[in-house]
């Protein structure tokens, strides 16, 4: 069953085209990661779904429902975290907590949050830091266990130990079959815990996929070193491009096939070494923002 | 809903607070001071009647009036100027804050987030206010009788109501109108600033049109002139034009704001 369903939506302001024609579904039971640089369209394209602004085309449908008309319904299986952790300032973490409670009904879930991720709900949100508000926020969209939780950098300002909490804690919403969509700058983060991954360019999607399609594509990067003079411009072509060089040596990026390029390698008698390496998912992404 | 609603209302009870003070120790200043004016109301009439009659039609003192009550007096020192200063500010502060103020800090998208539809947020919002300007109406408009009793002053406790109804209709029409530019903005500063300029020109308006009889006309595009403190505090009665204007004029821009707030894009950064 798929729990998001986005066809051909579009967001503009005035001539900025901040989403223009994406399409996507997100299953259940899944962590789909929206991964894209700044102004991609990733925070306009949640906001499109939890019904802040409106879409200029397309539809969303969440739940086999239409987002925008049934937004105050859908709300209560959504989780929702916004990117700067909104709150505030002259309330405590515990007047936040409650007011949820009071609309949402009250969950022990919240206090398990409140005491794992050791955030202590007495103070005021102006005099919590970076990391602890995000704690807040997510303790906030967490709290109720909904189905579906939209995520927008959930780990950013957070320490490495609390990364993988929240990866933790992710991981067993998914298990128990809830659905995370999540945008992230972090490639680290999306190759260790999502499922596929949806990239964003300037408002447009470059690519829908697997994250262990998107780390067996075969790039490779070859590094070469000789003894005196350089052959940089031979080495080029055949789907090899020199993306560093060296005083001794040039590295090589090459897609697909790398047998033709280690041929003529071998043809050099001045070669001395030769490194060859998987590019790293980072690498891969690249790709995609070119 | 009724959790943001009652959540709102204990937000903004210590600027409610602070603001009532204000105008109760104004009253308080006033009605201690009265019964030493009043003993001397003869040769006091007798100075103001030697100031321009003009200037006494700008501020709608009469000084007949003036002496002979403290309803009167209040009428000339206090509802003519401060108390009317006094609810804008609260008013415009708290319809500037309320639906823009949210955007620009951003928690309104905690709200959002919430399985409430945007006319319940709206609502709860709205009427909150509309309860913190009624409180503040009452109780500052009230705050004269026990100080009258405490300083052996006559006053009349019916007078007080009825300029609580008028006082409240005008901060209604003020409130919706914030209400209005403050769902259409996503910044706090912009409707309170308009609104804010809007009453000045219309103050202006009111006090020039009674100066000059060519451009008396104008006081008619004036809240001020609607305002009619003086019949309602000193003689207790309300002309129902007045009501008839500054309800319309709410309701038109509650309705407005209501619409412009569930259709717009909300975008906090």
């Amino acid at each position: 069953m798929n729990v998001i369903r986005i066809k051909n939506l579009k967001k503009y302001f005035g001539k900025t085209r901040a989403v223009d024609g994406i399409s996507f579904d997100a299953g259940e039971g899944e962590i789909l990661g929206f991964l894209g640089p700044n102004g991609a369209g990733k925070t306009t394209t949640i906001r499109c779904m939890m019904d802040f602004i409106r879409p200029t085309s397309g539809t969303i449908e969440i739940f086999g429902l239409d987002a925008q008309k049934n937004a105050a319904k859908l709300k209560k299986d959504i989780g929702h975290l916004s990117s700067e952790s909104t709150l505030y300032d002259s309330w405590t973490g515990k007047e936040h907590i409650e007011l949820l409670e009071k609309i949402r009904g009250a969950n022990d879930f919240g206090n398990k949050l409140i005491k794992d991720l050791k955030f202590d709900p007495r103070k005021k949100a102006k005099a919590l830091s970076t990391g602890n508000r995000r704690k807040l926020g997510i303790i906030l969209a967490l709290m109720h266990q909904p189905k579906l939780l939209l995520l927008d950098e959930p780990t950013v300002g957070l320490d490495p130990l609390l990364q993988n909490y929240i990866y933790d804690l992710l991981k067993k919403q998914v298990m128990s079959g809830k659905t995370v969509f999540m945008s992230s700058h972090n490639l680290a983060e999306v190759e260790k815990i999502c499922d596929r991954v949806v990239v964003l360019r300037d408002g447009k999607i470059v690519a829908v996929e697997k994250v262990s399609e998107i780390r067996a594509k075969k790039i490779y990067t070859i590094s070469a070193y000789f003894e005196g003079e350089v052959p940089k411009k031979e080495l080029s072509g055949d789907g090899a491009q020199v993306v560093e060089e060296f005083s001794d040596g040039l590295a090589l990026k090459v897609k697909g096939n790398i047998k033709p390029i280690i041929a003529r390698l071998s043809r050099y008698k001045n070669l001395k070494d030769v490194t060859i390496s998987h590019a790293s998912l980072e690498e891969v992404f690249m790709e995609f923002y070119r | 809903m009724f959790s943001l609603f009652l959540k709102t209302i204990r937000k903004n009870i210590f600027g409610l607070a602070v603001y009532t003070l204000i105008s109760a120790a104004f009253v308080w200043m006033y009605v201690a001071f009265y019964p030493s004016l009043a003993k001397e109301s003869e040769i006091l009439k007798k100075s103001f009647e030697a100031l321009p009659k003009e200037f006494f039609q700008a501020f709608d003192i009469e000084i007949g009036t003036y002496f002979s009550s403290l309803e009167g007096f209040l009428s000339g020192e206090y509802f003519s100027i401060i108390w009317p200063i006094v609810l804008i500010i609260l008013t415009i502060a708290y319809a500037s804050t309320s639906i823009a103020g949210e955007v620009e800090k951003g928690t309104i998208e905690l709200l959002l987030a919430q399985p409430i539809s945007r006319l319940k947020i709206f609502l709860a919002k709205y009427f909150s206010g509309i309860v913190i300007i009624a409180a503040f109406v009452l109780l500052s408009n009230f705050s004269a009788v026990p100080f009258a009793a405490l300083h052996n002053v006559d006053y009349q406790l019916q007078n007080y109501l009825t300029m609580s109804i008028i006082g409240f209709l005008f901060g209604f029409a003020i409130f919706g109108i914030c209400t209005l530019l403050s769902s259409l903005s996503s910044t706090k500063g912009r409707p309170a600033a308009i609104t804010g300029g809007v009453l000045i020109i219309m103050y202006a308006l009111n006090i020039f049109s009674a100066f000059q009889e060519s451009i008396d006309n104008l006081k008619f595009a004036s809240f001020f002139h609607y305002y009619d403190f003086k019949e309602a505090i000193v003689n207790n009665s309300i002309d129902i034009t007045n009501v008839s204007l500054f309800l319309a004029v709410g309701i038109i821009t509650t309705v407005a704001a209501t619409v412009v707030f569930i259709k717009r894009d909300i975008s906090t950064t």
